[in-house]
C-alpha cells in the first residue's frame, strides 16, 4: 500500500461519500450551523458599532458622514488589529523600529487600503477557524474505526484512497461552508451597509476566501492525523481542540518567562496564518508554503499511522 | 496439485498479554466450504481479520488466491468478508451503501443499482431498499452484511458467524444461499458456534482453541473415529443397562442428552464390523432388554469431537 495505489475514481467516490455521510450523520450539519453562527456573530461584533451609529443618526434626523464614522471606528480598531497581526505582542506587534514600521504598513494595508470592516472580520474569523474546523473534521476516521465500519471498504479499495478521499471530502466541505459564510458577510456589507464599492469588496472577499482555504488545509490534516490515532470520536474532538488551543496559549504564556518559547506557535500554523492577509507577496507566498508544509507533515503522519494500524 | 484458495502459514498475533493466535497454519481448498470452529476467544475473528488484512500478523504469512495479503489491493473484488461486529452507516439508505461498494468495484451507476437490488432480493431485503440501517432489525442487518459479502460474486468469501442472531427461517435461507454460492464455485469459509450448521454445510473444518489449531481436516475424517447415535427410548436406562450397552464392541460411551434421550458415541476399531454392525447390535440388545427405540438418528459427531478436543 502506497501512494502508487491511488485511484482517482475511488478518491472521488470516497470524498463524495464522506461528505454525504457527514451531512446525513449530523456532524456536517452541526459544523455548518456552528460556522455560520460563530462567523456571523463575529461579523456582527465588528459591524454593530457602525450600524448603531447610522441607526442613531437616522433616528435623530442627523446627517452623518460615513467617512467620519469609519475614521472614528478605525481609530479604535487600529491597535486591536495591530495586536492581532502581531500575535498579541503589543501594539506594534513586532519589536524594533524597522519591524514597527513594517507592522504599521501591514495594519494600514488592512484598514486603509482594503475594506477595513472585512479585514477585521477576516482576522477574527481566522483566529476562531482552527477551533471551528476541528468540529467538522474530528470524526474523519475515529468513529468508523470504533464501529469497524471501515472494514466494509477495506477489501474494495486501498487504505491510501480511503485516507486521502476522506481528507479531500472533509476539506472540500469545509471550504464550501467557509465560502458560504464569506458570501453572506460580503453581500451584507455590500447591500446593507454600502460603505464600500463592489470593486473593493469582491476582490478582497475572494482574497479572504483564499486565505481561509489555505488555512483550512493544515487544520483538517491535523484532525485527520488525530482521528486515525484515537478510536473514540469524542476523544478525538477533545484532543484536537486541546492541541489547537494549547499551542497559542503555551506560546503566549511561555514567552513571558522566556522569549524563545513564543516560537511554540510554529508547531501549528498559528505563527504564520495572519500572513495570508499580508500586503507583501513574498510574505504571502511564505505563509502559503508554510501552510501547505504543515498540511503535508500532518497528512504524512496520519497516513503513515493509518496504513499500519489495526482497523 | 491445486493451489489452496487460502494458505495460512505459522501465523501468530498477540494483543498485549493475550496470545490470540499461535503459529496457526491452515489450508483451504479452492471451491470448498470450510468451517472454522472454536469456543469464544479462540482466535477465529482474529484469524479472519488477518486474512482480510484488517490487522497484521506478528509473524507468519497469509496468501489468498496465491496473493500475499500484505498486497491486499490485488484481491479487490476477489475476496469478500462478513465481519463480525462491523456496523453500517446508520443514516444512509441500504441501497446507497451497497451501491457505493459496487461503484468502488468499477460498476456503472445502472449496473451497481441492478446488482444491489438483485442481491438484496436474494437475502430477503428487496422491500427495504430505501430503509436506513437504524430502522432494521438485528436479523435484517445481518442479512445486509451477508448481501454486501455476496456482491460482485467474489471468489473467496469469509463469513464470521453468518447466522448468529437469526431466526431459524432466516438462518435456513442464509445456509441455502451459502450452498448456492459454493455451487457457483466460490470458496466459502464460515466461522460458527453452530456445530450442526458447520457439519451440514462444510466439507472441511479446523478447530481453534486458545489461538492454536487443535484439529483440522475433512469433516468425514474428523468424525470418522467418533460417530454419534442419538436415541429416543421408551423408558429410561438403568445403570446396569448403560453398562451393558457400553460393553458392545464399537460403543465408546453412552450419555444422557435429555429425558429418555441418549447419545451413543461409537469408535471404529476395525474388528467391530463397522458402524452398521454396531448399530444393529445396539438395537438388538435394547429390544432384548424390553426397551423400544422410538427414534434413532445420526448424532452430531462434530460436536462430540469439538467438546473432546477443546475440553469444553
Amino acid at each position: 500500500m502506497s501512494l502508487k495505489d491511488l485511484n482517482r475514481r475511488h478518491l472521488k467516490l470516497i470524498s463524495l461519500n464522506s461528505g454525504r455521510v457527514a451531512v446525513r450523520g449530523g456532524t456536517g450539519l452541526l459544523f455548518f450551523i456552528l460556522v455560520l453562527t460563530c462567523g456571523l456573530l463575529m461579523a456582527y461584533i465588528i459591524l454593530l458599532p457602525l450600524e448603531e451609529v447610522k441607526f442613531e443618526a437616522r433616528r435623530q434626523g442627523v446627517d452623518v458622514e460615513e467617512k467620519e464614522v469609519m475614521d472614528r471606528l478605525l481609530f479604535v480598531a487600529r491597535p486591536a488589529v495591530a495586536w492581532a497581526i502581531g500575535g498579541g505582542r503589543g501594539e506594534d506587534g513586532l519589536s524594533g523600529e524597522e519591524d514597527g514600521k513594517k507592522a504599521e504598513r501591514w495594519t494600514s494595508y488592512l484598514l486603509d487600503d482594503r475594506p477595513a470592516l472585512l479585514s477585521a472580520v477576516f482576522l477574527l474569523i481566522m483566529f476562531s477557524l482552527p477551533f471551528l474546523i476541528a468540529i467538522g473534521s474530528f470524526n474523519q476516521f475515529s468513529g468508523d474505526i470504533a464501529t469497524r465500519g471501515l472494514r466494509y471498504q477495506l477489501l474494495r479499495t486501498d487504505r491510501t484512497n480511503i485516507f486521502l478521499g476522506r481528507f479531500v471530502g472533509t476539506a472540500v466541505y469545509t471550504i464550501l461552508v467557509m465560502a458560504f459564510l464569506l458570501a453572506v458577510i460580503v453581500l451584507y456589507i455590500g447591500f446593507k451597509l454600502k460603505v464600500y464599492g463592489w470593486a473593493d469588496l469582491v476582490p478582497w472577499g475572494l482574497r479572504g476566501l483564499m486565505a481561509f482555504v489555505i488555512l483550512s488545509l493544515p487544520y483538517v490534516a491535523f484532525c485527520s492525523w488525530f482521528s486515525t490515532l484515537v478510536d473514540s470520536p469524542f476523544l478525538s474532538l477533545v484532543i484536537c481542540k486541546l492541541a489547537i488551543a494549547l499551542v497559542p496559549l503555551l506560546s503566549f504564556l511561555g514567552r513571558k518567562t522566556w522569549e524563545p518559547l513564543a516560537h511554540l506557535n510554529f508547531l501549528m500554523p498559528w505563527g504564520v496564518q495572519n500572513h495570508l492577509l499580508h500586503h507583501d507577496p513574498l510574505t504571502i507566498l511564505g505563509a502559503v508554503a508554510a501552510c501547505l508544509g504543515y498540511t503535508a507533515v500532518f497528512l504524512f503522519l496520519g497516513y503513515h499511522h493509518f496504513l499500519r494500524r489495526d482497523l | 496439485m491445486t493451489e489452496p484458495a487460502i494458505k495460512v502459514n505459522q501465523v501468530s498475533r498477540r494483543f498485549g498479554t493475550i496470545q490470540a493466535l499461535q503459529e496457526v497454519s491452515i489450508e483451504v481448498n479452492p471451491q470448498s466450504l470450510f468451517g472454522l470452529l472454536g469456543p469464544n476467544g479462540a482466535g477465529k475473528t482474529t484469524l479472519f481479520s488477518i486474512v482480510a488484512s484488517f490487522i497484521r500478523a506478528d509473524a507468519g504469512d497469509v496468501e489468498v488466491l496465491g496473493v500475499d495479503v500484505r498486497r491486499i489491493s490485488r484481491l479487490q473484488n476477489r475476496l469478500a468478508i462478513l465481519p463480525q461486529d462491523a456496523l453500517f452507516q446508520r443514516n444512509v439508505p441500504i441501497l446507497d451503501q451497497l451501491m457505493f461498494f459496487q461503484l468502488l468495484a468499477g460498476k456503472t451507476h445502472q449496473e451497481a443499482e441492478a446488482e444491489v437490488k438483485h442481491t438484496l432480493e436474494r437475502v430477503g431485503l428487496g422491500e427495504f431498499l430505501l430503509r436506513r440501517v437504524y430502522s432494521l432489525s438485528h436479523g435484517m442487518v445481518k442479512r445486509l452484511g451477508i448481501a454486501q459479502a455476496f456482491l460482485g460474486d467474489p471468489e473467496v468469501i469469509l463469513l464470521d458467524e453468518p447466522t448468529s442472531g437469526l431466526d431459524p427461517k432466516n438462518a435456513r435461507q442464509i445456509r441455502d444461499l451459502i450452498l448456492e454460492l459454493n455451487e457457483a464455485r466460490a470458496t466459502v469459509v464460515i466461522s460458527s458456534h453452530n456445530l450442526a450448521e458447520i457439519q451440514e454445510l462444510c466439507d472441511h473444518v479446523a478447530i481453534l482453541d486458545h489461538g492454536k489449531v487443535v484439529a483440522a481436516g475433512s469433516v468425514e475424517d474428523i468424525t470418522r473415529s467418533g460417530r454419534e447415535l442419538a436415541l429416543h427410548l421408551s423408558r429410561a436406562l438403568l445403570e446396569e443397562e448403560v453398562r451393558k450397552l457400553t460393553e458392545i464392541p464399537g460403543v465408546a460411551g453412552v450419555r444422557t442428552s435429555g429425558p429418555l434421550r441418549y447419545s451413543v458415541s461409537m469408535e471404529s476399531k476395525g474388528d467391530d464390523g463397522g458402524a452398521d454392525a454396531v448399530t444393529t447390535r445396539l438395537l438388538r440388545l435394547l429390544l432384548d432388554m424390553g426397551i423400544t427405540p422410538r427414534e434413532l438418528r445420526k448424532g452430531n459427531a462434530l460436536e462430540a469431537h469439538f467438546l473432546n478436543v477443546t475440553g469444553k
